[in-house]
């Protein structure tokens, strides 16, 4: 074998190998993605409101303890969310069309975020972590897996500004109710943030109210 | 003999004003420069133990108008104080590690980019540089405050003078001040038997309101 042939082999085996490693443990690829992607975009779109707690993990690489925060989410259709701290600390973001405010323990702040680049990057992660409403988004180029209960969508983002502060995001879909179950924020350093949701509640009547600081 | 007369009478005036004056500053000067050696006995000044290990302190700053907010979290190994700023949502503003080494004792391990600035890292180093104080380091004074039970060190770094104001007993520190052009003022409250439960720092248009949090 020539000895260009026989590099040409060892690369090719070496990048199969990292490719194979891509794949997250105990997942395997979807074959078919277009199938996936029209039953989450299906789901998005019938999904009128939605209600859910959360609890948040911080990972740090720096450190062995994990940082956790807990709090709860609404979401009503088309563009209205409310995401909630609720310990260790009091600290709201209400998104309602463009208007972005912030409640950060009594203090309130209001930012419009059709002109403010960061937070409308901030708005759409949060709809995409509530809805799995990524399909479309061109910030994003996506990869698709699957187990025996979950599908997983890992996310790069393509936006510069995302780039600097984002490696990829996981989305973990529960398969019995194509609800987000976690969503992963992973750093280029490798520290990640967490979050898992739980006490779902899709389709339920949540007034106008809950979007507006009172 | 009347002209001598009434200049010893003048001079005596003189003498006897002033030493009612030199009594009287006498008597309202708050700091006695006394022996560092009387001082070894005391506990040396502190803003966080010995035993302190990690602390998270939910964050305010307005930088030069500009408010930013979050969570900052203090982690110490061996040799190092490690401080770490998320945002609520988890993202990071910076990763700082203080060493023990004079010369160079910031390790940036990541900055945001919003937060790339001369101005911020200036403040920040400033304000770690000046609570990460190691009580080994001599003093070049020590003073003790009128307050029964307070103690003032002093030293001077590149021409500025900082002044660190603290407890005879505990050794925890209540009040830093750095004098030049870049006047800063450190207020810490609230201690419990670690860290300080809220800390207050003010340079110029920079400022900072830390208050601790107990981890879940």
């Amino acid at each position: 074998m020539k000895p260009n042939k026989l590099l040409a082999l060892v690369l090719t085996f070496f990048i199969a190998i990292q490719l194979f490693g891509q794949v997250p443990d105990g997942f395997k690829p979807i074959n078919e993605t277009a199938s996936f992607k029209k039953l989450i975009t299906e789901n998005a779109s019938e999904t009128q409101s939605l209600k859910s707690d959360f609890i948040q993990e911080k990972h740090l690489t720096m450190m062995e303890e994990v940082l956790i925060s807990k709090g709860r989410f609404m979401f009503k259709k088309e563009n209205n969310v409310r995401w909630e701290y609720l310990s260790p600390i009091n600290y709201t973001i209400l998104i309602s069309n463009s208007q972005f405010v912030i409640n950060n323990d009594g203090k309130v702040s209001s930012y419009n975020s059709e002109s403010n680049k960061l937070f409308k990057e901030i708005n759409n992660m949060i709809l995409m972590a509530i809805q799995g409403n990524f399909v479309n988004d061109p910030n994003f180029t996506g990869l698709f897996y699957e187990n025996e209960l979950k599908y997983l969508a890992v996310l790069k983002p393509q936006d510069e500004i995302l780039k600097n502060i984002l490696e990829n995001i996981e989305i973990y879909f529960d398969k019995s109710t194509l609800g987000v179950a976690e969503v992963k924020f992973i750093e280029p350093e490798e520290d990640f943030t967490l979050i898992k949701f739980h006490n779902r509640k899709q389709n339920i009547k949540i007034e106008d109210d809950q979007f507006k600081i009172n | 003999m009347t002209n001598l007369k009434s200049i010893k009478q003048l001079l005596s005036k003189f003498f006897t004003l002033t030493l009612i004056i030199l009594s009287i500053y006498g008597c309202s000067s708050t700091k006695t420069t006394v022996n560092i050696d009387e001082l070894v006995k005391v506990s040396q000044p502190r803003v966080f133990t010995n035993t302190f290990k990690s602390g998270l302190y939910k964050t305010n700053m307005d930088i030069h108008g500009h408010e930013l907010s979050g969570l900052m979290f203090f982690n110490k190994t061996d040799n190092s104080m490690r401080v770490v700023m998320l945002s609520e949502v988890g993202l990071k503003y910076f990763d700082i590690e203080y060493i023990n080494d004079q010369q160079n004792p910031f390790i940036i391990h990541q900055l945001s980019e919003l937060l790339n600035n001369e101005k911020f890292t200036y403040s920040i180093k400033n304000f770690l540089k000046l609570i990460l104080i190691n009580p080994n380091k001599p003093a070049d004074t020590y003073k003790v405050e009128e307050s029964p039970g307070f103690l003032l060190r002093e030293e001077n770094i590149e021409g500025n003078k900082i002044s660190y104001y603290y407890n005879s007993n505990s050794g925890s520190i209540s009040k830093i001040n750095q004098s030049g052009s870049k006047k800063t003022e450190i207020i810490l409250t609230e201690y419990d038997y670690l860290s300080p439960g809220k800390i207050n720092y003010k340079q110029g248009k920079i400022s900072y309101l830390l208050s601790k949090i107990e981890k879940e």
